[in-house]
């Protein structure tokens, strides 16, 4: 090879570099796949209460999931934010706000821990706000368990780590509130999917 | 410290292997338990978020017309019925305001089209549940545009219960925001209805349809 040729050689170098350098990052860009943010799927989730509330003319159950935004020194436990340690009562009432909007009657929006003798008088205040909900920092799933009382369901709330034991839990409840067989369930996590 | 005595140690082998059985059928009882009889469905609103001190609230997720959009086959709130006409599962020719029947449930003037359930496969995707024949979607309109889609479903004899078709429909738009679109479920006589209202309508949000006869 002749001097001239292996200087010429030296001075495209950098530009033959350059360029393949460059090719390389508009072929990347072209290709880029992966949405610009990618969440932390370690961080911990901010605490959730979830209330079960009824249509007792429909059959009705809703399920309203209350976020908080976590407190800035909050601590997670087991990967889970704490949860208030009283809830206020406007979360109920906001709960049973959404199933009125969903009712052809307000009225029949009652939260779904239901009091004995519930069927002979079915409104709100034989039911109980703090045993139809359960926060994400103590359990997993809210459980229900239910006796058809001819046109509705009578049931019980208990909270659960799995959706088996908020169910048994809620069923026990059921029987030995009512003193009936309670076959009818359901349940759900706390946290929203 | 007794030597190793291979019959003592098979002797606790079979004793871990009873407590394990012993443990196992609890916990399959216990399952069992928890299993039998009907399953209850439970609707799921949209989750909402709270400030730190539980005083404030908002949807935790924005909402738009879209959500709605994709329940009903492409249709929102607002649309002229010329806008709504090639939605429909069997357009009409023409669809205009001044021909359109009245619907004489309403204080105000509200027109209206109507198309039969069993055609309107997008309207209905989410009902796997039976539902009589004679079950229709009634698509509702108010000057300003289309307000409210109301089905309708009525037992016959192929299917005398309704209950499980309207509660899976229902359960399509429970998780839509009221402030998108407001859904009611209700029963007037043998009917389960569902209506979907647009929640800027103003007093026709809560008129209701009321089967004749009742």
């Amino acid at each position: 090879m002749s001097p001239v040729l292996c200087r010429v050689l030296a001075l495209l170098l950098p530009l033959l570099v350059s360029a393949a350098t460059q090719a390389s990052q508009v072929h990347f860009d072209l290709d880029m796949d992966l949405p610009p943010i990618i969440e932390d799927s370690t961080k911990p989730r901010q605490c959730t209460v979830a209330f079960l509330v009824e249509d007792t003319n429909t059959n009705d159950t809703f399920a309203a999931r209350m976020q908080f935004t976590p407190a800035s020194d909050a601590v997670a436990t087991k990967g889970r934010l704490p949860c208030p340690s009283t809830v206020p009562p406007r979360l109920g009432e906001r709960a049973l706000d959404f199933c009125r909007e969903r009712a052809a009657n307000p009225r029949s929006c009652v939260f779904s821990d239901m009091s004995r003798g519930f069927e002979n008088e079915p409104q709100a205040r034989n039911t109980s706000e703090g045993a139809s909900r359960c926060a994400s920092d103590l359990s997993a799933y809210v459980g229900m368990a239910c006796w058809n009382a001819g046109g509705f369901d009578v049931c019980n709330v208990a909270c659960g780590l799995s959706s088996e034991e908020a169910v048994l839990a809620a069923r026990n409840r059921c029987e030995g509130k009512h003193r009936k067989p309670c076959p009818i369930s359901a349940s759900l996590p706390v946290l929203a999917p | 410290m007794q030597p190793f005595a291979p019959a003592r140690c098979s002797g606790i082998v079979i004793s871990l292997l009873v407590a394990l059985a012993a443990c196992g059928a609890v916990l399959g009882a216990g399952r069992a338990i928890a299993q039998t009889g009907p399953v209850k469905r439970i609707l799921e609103l949209p989750p909402v978020q709270w400030d730190a001190d539980g005083v404030r609230w908002r949807y935790a997720r924005q909402q738009t017309d879209s959500d709605f959009a994709r329940a009903t086959g492409g249709m929102i709130f607002g649309m002229r019925p010329e806008e709504v006409n090639p939605l429909l599962p069997h357009p009409a020719a023409a669809l205009h305001w001044d021909e359109m029947p009245v619907a004489s449930e309403y204080v105000d003037e509200v027109r209206y089209t109507w198309v039969h359930m069993k055609v309107a496969n997008k309207m209905v995707a989410p009902v796997r549940s039976c539902y009589g024949a004679a079950s229709y979607i009634v698509v509702q309109f108010r000057a300003s545009g289309l307000f409210r889609i109301s089905w309708r479903f009525l037992p016959d004899a192929a299917c005398p219960d309704v209950t499980h078709a309207a509660a899976e429909l229902f359960a399509s738009f429970v998780p839509i925001a009221s402030t998108v679109a407001l859904s009611v479920h209700y029963r007037t006589g043998y009917a389960e209805v569902v209506d979907v209202t647009d929640p800027r309508s103003g007093l026709l949000v809560t008129q209701r349809w009321q089967m004749r006869g009742q």
